[in-house]
Order: C-alpha cells, then structure tokens, then sequence
C-alpha cells in the first residue's frame, strides 16, 4: 500500500495528498474567515516545526503528529514509512522516486534500521549569515555541530567558515619574491614585503593552506566583524551508510511545510568527504 | 623552692592545658573544615533534579501563556501606563535574564530587541483592544544540558493577534513562534534539608509573521 502511494506520489503530484488522506489528513476547502485558523492549526499540525521534530520523525519516536492523527482521526499507527515519507519535500521535482525508495528501505530495514541522534557527530548546520567588515556587509557562511562533554552536556560550535574576506589574495606580481640571495642583506627585502600585503602568497611556503577559521577568530577577537542576520539555514546528514541527505525549511501554508529533506545523494565516504568540502561554498 | 616546684608545676600543667585547649580548637576547626568539604562534596554529588517532562512542558507552556496574556494588557491602549508598565515588569519576570532577544520578522529583514525594549515598543502600538490567543497545538522539544548544567528546550507554537480600533478589527496576524526555554536548578532548603528544585524561565524568542489582511 505505501509503495503505491509513493509511486503516486512521484509520478503524479496531485496524488500526493493521498498519503494524508490516509493519515486522516483532509484538505480542507479555503476557509472561511471563522475556520481560518482550524486550517492553520492542521497545517501547523502536520508542518515539521524544529528539526527535534524531524529526527523525532525520522527514527519513529513519540513525536505530535502521531498523537495528532490518533486524536483525530483516530487511526491507531501511522507507520515509520508514512513518517519518512512525510519528511521529503514533495513539491521538489529533483528527487527521484528510485532513489527516495532506496533510501527509505534502507533506512527502514527491518534488520538494521537506521535512526539518527542529536548528539552524532557526522551532521551539520550551515549557517549563511550577514557580518559587517570593514564596514561593508558582507556573507559569510558557518558550519556548526553539536559537540558533546562527558557528562552529558552539549553546545553547537564552529566547525568551520567560509567567506571571500578571509582569503588569502592570489596577488599577480612577478616581482614579488624574495629573491634567493636576500639572505646577504639580511632579509631587508622583507620591509617591502610587509608593505605588500596583496601579494602576501607570493612571500609564503607552496604548502600555505588558508585557515579561514583561524582567521575568523582573529577578526572576531579584534572586533572587526559585527553580526547582522541569518540569511539561510540548513542541516547536512552524513550518518546514513551511502547517503548524504539535506534539511532546509520550508514557509509555506500546507501541511508537507517545515523542516524537510530537499536533497537526497547517494554518496561513498570520498564523496562524503567532497560534499562537506561544497558546503563552504557560496552556492551550494 | 617548695614555691618554686609548684611554678614549674604550674607551668607544665598550664603549659599542657594550653597545648590541650590548642589541640582541641584545631581538631574542632579540623572537623568543621572537614565537615564542610564533606558537605560541599555532598553537595556536588547531590544528583540533578528530576525533571519531569510532562510538568517541564506544562510549566513552559504556562509561561508562554502567561507572556501572552501580558503582552495583550501591553498593548491594550485602554490600560493605564501604570497598568503597562506592571505588565512589562511581570513579563520581564518570565525570562532568564533582560538580556533575553525577541526577534521580529518584517519587510526590512529581522531585528532583534532585548526584552524589556521589545515590551516597551509594544506600549507604543496604536489599538484601543488588542487581543491574543494561542492555539492549541505547540511543539515542546526533549530538553537538552548545556554546558553550564542548566537545560534547554524549545516550544513551537502560534499566536492569533487581532488589533482593534472602533470595535473594529485593523489588524490580524496568526504569528508561529520559537521559544528558547531554560530549565533551571536551585537549591531549597527545608527543615535543614536541602532539596533540589527546578523551574522554567522564557529566553530568546525566534517570530516568524504570517500576515492576514482584514
């Protein structure tokens, strides 16, 4: 029954609402403004509010659309399938059914299932956010996971960062190099590079790599960056064996809204390890 | 020299008593530092407050609702100043600390306002009723521990908020809301006992506005 709805609901999008029907979801007509906010209130019901909720979902916990849908409509279970399937983002005409199944059988292995903890350390949040730096506004994108102590305490930290003003410049002159016998003047050509901060590279080992984070916190011990806004945010999972999948939110006035799954890859651990890379990058 | 026996004597046993009395003074201070160590080590292995989580959740979501009830009497321009300003004082009670930041939604991006000045603005809204209600559906997530010992959680839930000017509605939104929550631990002592507490105090609220037009 569920494999049917979900050919459904892949091939022709207007059966999507077939899943909720079963569930006991009933689309209600465009209220009037006396039922506005019963409308609002099952969406609300139904939308993936926090990502808990998600992962409450995802592992099939006690979580409120259960209790909701019993309330109601007095189905006795909604099963774990309903939930994952619950948790893509139906309206995405990238995700593909096979893929969607696969990953559902996967993780809904009646041998192995697979269920997620807030506290792993494979997942990630990537903030997009707005700074001010040398009084422009400026993106900067932060990658942040849960870190936990040992005594059960947990925080988000900086995993790491990205942003064009914490590069270092490729600088594009020639003449820019110590030559090889600067070590006969005692280094004086190291003045002129100190003042030639454009071309700092050029005065660098090959084997410089750039530490944005290092240098993040620097400019943030020194004031230099002021916080404005979150302009994005989304989740990246890298836990499930072959998969990586991403969460964004997604405001809409339906029931399949909130928190939900708008990226699906199958991925070995190199591409893993490549995807995390892509994270740092403006654009996804 | 029979006299001087006696002082000699005198001076050993005072000279003992003294020793004595040391002694005791310092086996007592002794104990009493031990005494405290003991009772400070005692302290720290007191276990951590049993949390109930239906109670948690209870208690959160009375104080959201209580936020809202003192957010309406904020607002009401019926109400005195002295009226508003209780309110904004009973509803600065409700957070963790003024340092709390309610974040608002609007055309020009997100601001963000600490407690009390996000209250205060509200004074300056221009209804004669205002009215808020929550709806009955709220999402309250499993609390976590923070790295300071406290725990934390958060509630989803949504708020009508209809503005009245003439007896007439102006203005209505059905506003979702995220709700930092803070569960924090102290200590109670009863009859010599000491006992572990716990109550729910408000923190940063995250707003995003669904606007409807009247």
């Amino acid at each position: 029954m569920i494999k049917y709805f979900l050919n459904c609901f892949l091939q022709e999008r207007r059966y999507v609402y077939l899943f909720f029907i079963l569930s006991g979801c009933f689309s209600f007509p465009f209220p009037a403004s006396g039922q506005l906010y019963s409308g609002h209130e099952e969406n609300f019901a139904y939308k993936v509010k926090q990502i808990d909720e998600f992962l409450e979902r995802f592992n099939n916990e006690s979580t409120l659309i259960k209790d909701y849908i019993s309330d109601r409509y007095g189905y006795p279970e909604v099963s774990r399938e309903e939930l994952l399937i619950s948790l893509f983002d139906l309206k995405n005409p990238h995700l593909q059914k096979e893929e969607v199944e696969r990953f559902i059988k996967v993780v809904n292995d009646s041998l192995n299932p697979v269920t997620l903890n807030f506290f792993d350390e494979d997942w990630y949040a990537r903030v997009k956010c707005s700074v001010v730096y040398e009084e422009k506004v400026r993106d900067l994108i932060l990658l942040l996971q849960i870190q936990k102590e040992d005594n059960g305490a947990s925080k988000w930290v900086v995993n790491n960062v990205y942003a064009d003003f914490l590069n270092t410049p490729e600088g594009n002159n020639p003449n820019a190099f110590l030559n090889p016998v600067s070590h006969a003047t005692d280094f004086m050509g190291l003045n002129r590079a100190f003042e030639d901060p454009e071309n700092l590279k050029a005065y660098l080992s090959s084997a410089f790599r750039d530490d944005q984070l290092s240098k993040f916190a620097m400019e943030m011990q020194n004031n230099n960056i002021s916080f404005r806004q979150v302009e994005h945010l989304s989740y990246h999972f890298f836990q499930v064996e072959g998969w990586i999948f991403s969460v964004e939110n997604f405001r809409r006035q339906e029931k399949n809204s909130g928190w939900l799954i708008s990226r699906l890859i199958q991925a070995d651990s190199a591409g893993k390890e490549e995807f995390k890379q892509l994270l740092l990058k403006e654009k996804l | 020299m029979l006299n001087m026996y006696y002082v000699h004597k005198l001076k050993r046993v005072s000279l003992f008593l003294i020793c004595l009395f040391v002694f005791a003074v310092s086996s007592v201070w002794a104990q009493n530092e031990t005494a405290l160590q003991t009772a400070a080590a005692n302290e720290s292995r007191l276990p951590p407050p049993e949390i109930d989580a239906e109670l948690y959740s209870k208690k959160a979501l009375s104080k959201t609702e209580d936020l809202g009830t003192y957010l309406a009497v904020i607002s009401d321009r019926n109400n005195s100043l002295g009226e508003a300003n209780k309110a904004v004082e009973s509803a600065v009670k409700l957070f963790i600390d003024e340092n709390a930041e309610f974040e608002v939604s609007g055309r020009d991006g997100r601001n963000r306002y600490k407690v009390r000045s996000y209250l205060n603005r509200l004074k300056l809204l221009n209804y004669d009723k205002i009215e808020i209600s929550w709806t009955d559906i709220s999402y309250v997530s499993d609390l976590k521990k923070g790295i300071d010992g406290n725990y934390y959680g958060v509630i989803t839930l949504q708020q009508r908020f209809k503005g009245y000017k003439d007896n007439r509605v102006v203005y209505g939104d059905l506003t979702e809301k995220n709700i930092e929550v803070k569960v924090v631990a102290y200590q109670k002592e009863t009859d010599g006992v000491k006992q572990q507490k716990w109550d729910v105090f408000l923190s940063d609220v995250g707003v995003v506005v669904t606007r409807f037009d009247q």
